[in-house]
């Protein structure tokens, strides 16, 4: 073979990788940003919005599916080089960043002309709302609750579900199963605590649960203060009980759970289809039980919908936005989706009565306390790795909580006081 | 037979090699006999699994990565990139490191150091810059970028490893092809190229593999559904909420065989005695 | 008509000097380098060019007013931050680990395939097997593994006398050399595949003379295969350096950084000012200063290779 035939070869090779390229961009065309769209169950419900739109509006929607794993990143890449979707799926958790990064449009003008507030369950905006201002449409919501497994509960001769954290960890201790070589067979409970974000609302959550919350009304971080101490030396009591297994991920802790490795967890509602889909025979021992504390629960909006400020088709965009929170779309989620819509009434008898343990998610999504720390919406990503190292510290090396606690306060202080 | 010392002390290291061999194979294969126990067992199972032994064995999440995902998919647009890339870097990569090698030039030295440097800094560091090029250039979601982007990653070290044979190849054999009438690029082809067979082979499978797992451009420049690879399926297993290990497993396992069959087809090239067969 | 001769004589001079420019002297090495190059320069280089522009100017998703504002502020930033130099320091020993590691397990392996006749390919492809796995996939095989309750090496530890198990990946002592063999794991078969590769292109016949001269296995080893094969080590062992300096996806899903920064390199660190941070300036601060370290460790190194060989030649 001869030079100029290989170069010829390796043109002819690049010429056909490039004719394999996909799509062109038409003008009646929306795209969005959607997490996991050929996942079964919540991507089943956005095909079908997507469907309905297209033959409805005939405009082509270009669904720019990411992983969840990396939806972030997908977001600030596409945000920070201009390249963002017309609809983009946002959190309140990342509202602000992108708000500060001028990337989203405000949305009351359409909200009051197409009277979409009237379609959605009171307060749902309140998490999307800064200074006055709406820019998302919210369509799914999630928060922690107990569920708990009967069987389990009944094998080791628990009557019912805890409802204080004291409790909780008793009977966390009373439900671990240890075989005689020491290892623990089955868990007591799941308490997430591993290096990631979801170990930050395990502490918000027990510091509610002793009367206090990381901030103030004024947006001032309280860190350091009794409730969050005590949250802390509460987790640290669980942890060291032996009764929750360490270092777990979040999403392992619930496959555990799922399949009968732990008896109880405070999770969200993603747990049932999971366990229906695949621990079917034991489905039947799963229940749901309000959160074992007096206080609201944690978390709220979970998906929301925004439009790209840079969108060259912004009316297009909210006729999307407007179509997924309609009657008709929001009808439909319970049949597809296993999170909690916040459509008024998206929920039929029907569909409820299918599923009885939605109740606790359904009556406290509204009044949830938000995950990012109030009057802080745009520093989740910098607050959250900070009270994850003071937890881990008290944690994994014993470090007393005041002193791990005192110092998070004050790289709070530092990074993101208002 | 005879119990010469000779003898023994052979036959000594002989079983010595053997045991060491299949206990260093066992070390390594056991990561991956781990990752077949996860995904023949049921969803959801797999995080506490009792014993070294599968207790309940399923295939379904192997039957179910075809029925339920864009798992054949995946694997074509894997095979053509990954062929088509580290294809293409042999060839541009060899013809440097032959270069490099055999002819004395200004700024060889710098050009070794500088092809290498660009492989130093982090992708979290170049994505946004590399993102607005490949959108600037009309490569963003393309296959043709996927495969230039491979290239730039495999070439830097197909030029070192192939100056590195090539500076095995004895000068005098070229010399004398160039006498028998070859231009520089006759010897290239018919000297140098031969002999350096089993390192071309070595590059060729770090091409392929390189690309095949690439996750910088496969999973920031790329996001139509349809032009996925290997790599963006195996992560879409972590869903929101459940790491599906199990069905991630068999996915690693299927898409592995592809990159098993490159390996068993090229480590035919890495023998010993071409070089032999041309000295003599 | 000679005039045309001459012409036509004179053109297939010129096309001739062209096709010898072109197949023997400067056009041939610039054609040769060409390819490689533009791809390189192109795909890599720009965005590098660009990313150091960056570094000096002031990119932050939520400040986008400050654009524009240059300075040297990151670089002043970098020298402050305690941990940047940490997290440096920590990718240097992670990447030392890894090299070292996985050289070590790489020749071992080559060396036991080398010559093995019966059942070649299945020892080969044995040891390329690990490569198949996505860094991804091998990060979550080994943190099922190293479960500290439910892990399969704790479990086979506690058939073993006087040998406990950890709880590998949250003791701080533990966690980074467990991610160290995951990542050997992960890597070794890149140095395996050009170790072996090195290795058969070393002419038999030296081999020969050596067996009739008897000398020792570890003889022939040190005498006759190891200067056979130092390039290929040396290129080796800096792509291996590269690798193990620029590793992220292992360290990320296993401990994040943790436990309380224990495991944040530089690239982890990078990956969180970029995706956390959002201060995308700084990042490109810290891919700058990851390019410097590994520039001044690979040359580090390059040098005491050539030193080395210069001893051993002046034997």
């Amino acid at each position: 073979m001869t030079f100029a035939k290989v170069v010829s070869a390796t043109l002819l090779a690049v010429g056909t990788a490039a004719g394999l390229a996909a799509p062109a961009i038409a003008d009646d065309q929306i795209s969005f940003l959607v997490v996991d769209y050929d996942a079964p169950g919540m991507g089943d419900w956005w095909q079908l919005v997507v469907e309905n739109y297209e033959s409805e509006t005939g405009v082509d929607v270009d669904p720019r599916n990411t992983p969840a794993a990396s939806y972030y990143e997908r977001l600030l890449l596409e945000a920070a080089s201009g390249t963002g979707a017309d609809v983009l799926t946002v959190n309140p958790n990342n509202l602000g960043e992108l708000l500060a990064a001028e990337q989203l449009l405000p949305l009351d003008q359409w909200i009051e002309r197409d009277g979409v507030a009237d379609l959605l369950v009171e307060g749902a905006t309140d998490s999307l709302t800064v200074d006055g201002t709406t820019y998302a449409i919210p369509i799914t919501g999630r928060t922690l609750q107990l569920i708990y497994n009967e069987c389990l509960f009944e094998e080791s001769g628990v009557e019912a579900p805890p409802t204080t954290p004291e409790e909780f960890l008793e009977l966390a201790q009373q439900l671990t199963v240890t075989e005689g070589s020491g290892r623990v067979t089955r868990y007591g409970a799941n308490m997430v605590n591993a290096n990631e974000d979801p170990t930050y609302e395990m502490l918000l959550m027990w510091s509610i649960a002793h009367g206090g919350s990381f901030s103030d009304g004024e947006g001032n971080f309280t860190v350091d203060s009794q409730p969050v101490i005590d949250g802390l030396n509460f987790m640290k009591a669980v942890y060291d009980s032996g009764a929750i297994p360490q270092g777990m991920a979040e999403a392992d802790l619930r496959a555990l759970f799922a399949t009968g490795g732990s008896a109880m967890t405070i999770d969200g509602q993603w747990q049932f289809p999971f366990i229906e889909a695949n621990n079917a025979e034991n489905y039947d021992c799963y229940k749901s039980a309000g959160h074992p504390w007096d206080g609201s629960a944690t978390g709220g909006v979970n998906m929301a919908l925004a439009v790209n400020a840079a969108s060259e088709n912004p009316e297009a965009a909210w006729n999307f936005i407007k179509m997924a929170v309609g009657a008709q779309m929001q009808s439909e989620f319970g049949n597809h989706s296993p999170y909690i819509p916040y459509g008024v009434g998206a929920m039929t008898e029907a569909q409820m009565a299918e599923r009885p343990f939605l109740r606790p998610w359904l009556d406290s999504i509204g009044s949830a306390h938000p995950i990012f720390i109030p009057l802080h919406e745009d520093d989740f990503n910098q607050t959250w790795p900070i009270i994850v190292d003071a937890i881990l510290l008290t944690l994994r090396d014993d470090v007393p909580a005041e002193q791990s606690l005192a110092e998070a306060q004050q790289r709070l202080v530092e990074c993101c006081a208002n | 037979m005879s119990w010469s010392p000779g003898w023994v002390r052979g036959h000594w290291t002989a079983l010595f090699r053997t045991v060491a061999l299949c206990l260093l194979g066992m070390a390594v294969l056991f990561p991956i006999y781990w990752m077949l126990v996860i995904a023949i067992t049921p969803t959801g199972f797999s995080r506490s699994l009792p014993s070294i032994f599968p207790q309940t064995v399923t295939w379904q999440n192997f039957t179910s990565l075809f029925a339920d995902r864009p798992m054949a998919r995946w694997l074509v647009n894997s095979i053509v990139v990954a062929t088509l890339a580290s294809f293409l870097s042999l060839v541009f990569g060899t013809s440097c490191g032959y270069v490099l090698s055999k002819l004395k030039f200004r700024g060889a030295g710098l050009i070794m150091i500088g092809v290498l440097v660009t492989q130093m800094m982090p992708g979290t560091s170049i994505i946004v810059p590399l993102y607005i090029l490949f959108r600037d250039v009309g490569l963003l979601d393309t296959m043709s970028g996927m495969v230039v982007g491979h290239i730039s990653l495999v070439i830097p070290i197909a030029i070192w490893m192939s100056k590195g044979f090539f500076d095995r190849v004895p000068p005098d054999l070229e010399a004398s092809a160039r006498i028998d009438g070859c231009t520089r690029l006759g010897a290239y082809f018919h000297v140098s190229l031969p002999l350096a067979l089993p390192g071309l082979a070595a590059i060729f499978i770090y091409g392929f593999v390189t690309s095949w797992h690439d996750f910088l451009f496969a999973h920031s420049l790329v996001h139509s559904q349809q032009l996925w690879t290997a790599a963006n399926g195996i992560t879409s297993f972590r869903g929101q909420y459940f790491t599906l290990h199990e069905l991630q497993m068999a996915a690693a396992l299927v898409f592995a065989l592809p990159v098993i069959i490159v390996f068993v087809v090229m480590q035919r090239w890495i023998v010993s005695g071409a070089m032999t067969g041309s000295v003599r | 008509m000679a005039k045309a001769d001459a012409r036509s004589g004179q053109r297939q001079t010129f096309r001739r000097s062209v096709h010898r420019n072109l197949t023997e002297g400067g056009g041939f090495i610039f054609l040769m380098l060409l390819p490689a190059l533009l791809v390189v320069g192109a795909v890599i280089g720009v965005p590098m060019l660009r990313a150091l522009e960056m570094s000096f100017n002031s990119i932050d998703f939520r400040r986008p007013a400050m654009a524009g504002t240059y300075g040297f502020h990151n670089y002043v930033r970098l020298f402050e931050d305690p941990d940047s130099w940490s997290a440096v320091i920590l990718s240097a020993i992670y990447m030392f680990g890894t090299v070292v590691g996985s050289v070590a397990l790489a020749l071992s392996a080559a060396l036991l395939t080398r010559r093995i006749v019966r059942f070649r390919a299945f020892w080969r492809v044995t040891f390329l097997l690990p490569w198949t796995v996505p860094a991804v996939v091998a990060a979550l095989v080994w943190g099922v593994m190293y479960d500290g309750n439910f892990g399969i090496i704790n479990r086979l530890l506690d058939h073993v006398p006087f040998v406990t198990g950890a709880n590998w990946l949250i003791n701080r002592e533990t966690a980074f050399p467990a991610l160290i063999v995951a990542q050997v794991w992960n890597e070794f078969p890149v140095a395996f595949i050009f170790i072996l590769a090195g290795l058969h292109a070393i002419p038999e016949e030296l081999y020969e003379a050596a067996r009739i001269d008897r000398a020792r296995a570890f003889q022939q080893f040190w005498h006759i295969t190891l200067p056979q094969l130092r390039f290929i080590l040396a290129v080796v062992v800096v792509l291996l350096m590269i690798m193990g300096f620029k590793s992220f996806p292992i360290i990320y899903i296993l401990t994040g950084g943790g436990p309380a920064g224990a495991t944040e390199t530089l690239t982890v660190l990078t990956y969180n000012t970029a995706f956390r941070g959002l201060d995308f300036s700084y990042a490109a601060t810290l891919g700058i200063l990851a390019v410097i370290v590994s520039i001044i460790l690979v040359l580090g190194y390059l040098r005491l290779v050539a030193r080395l060989q210069d001893e051993r030649g002046g034997q």
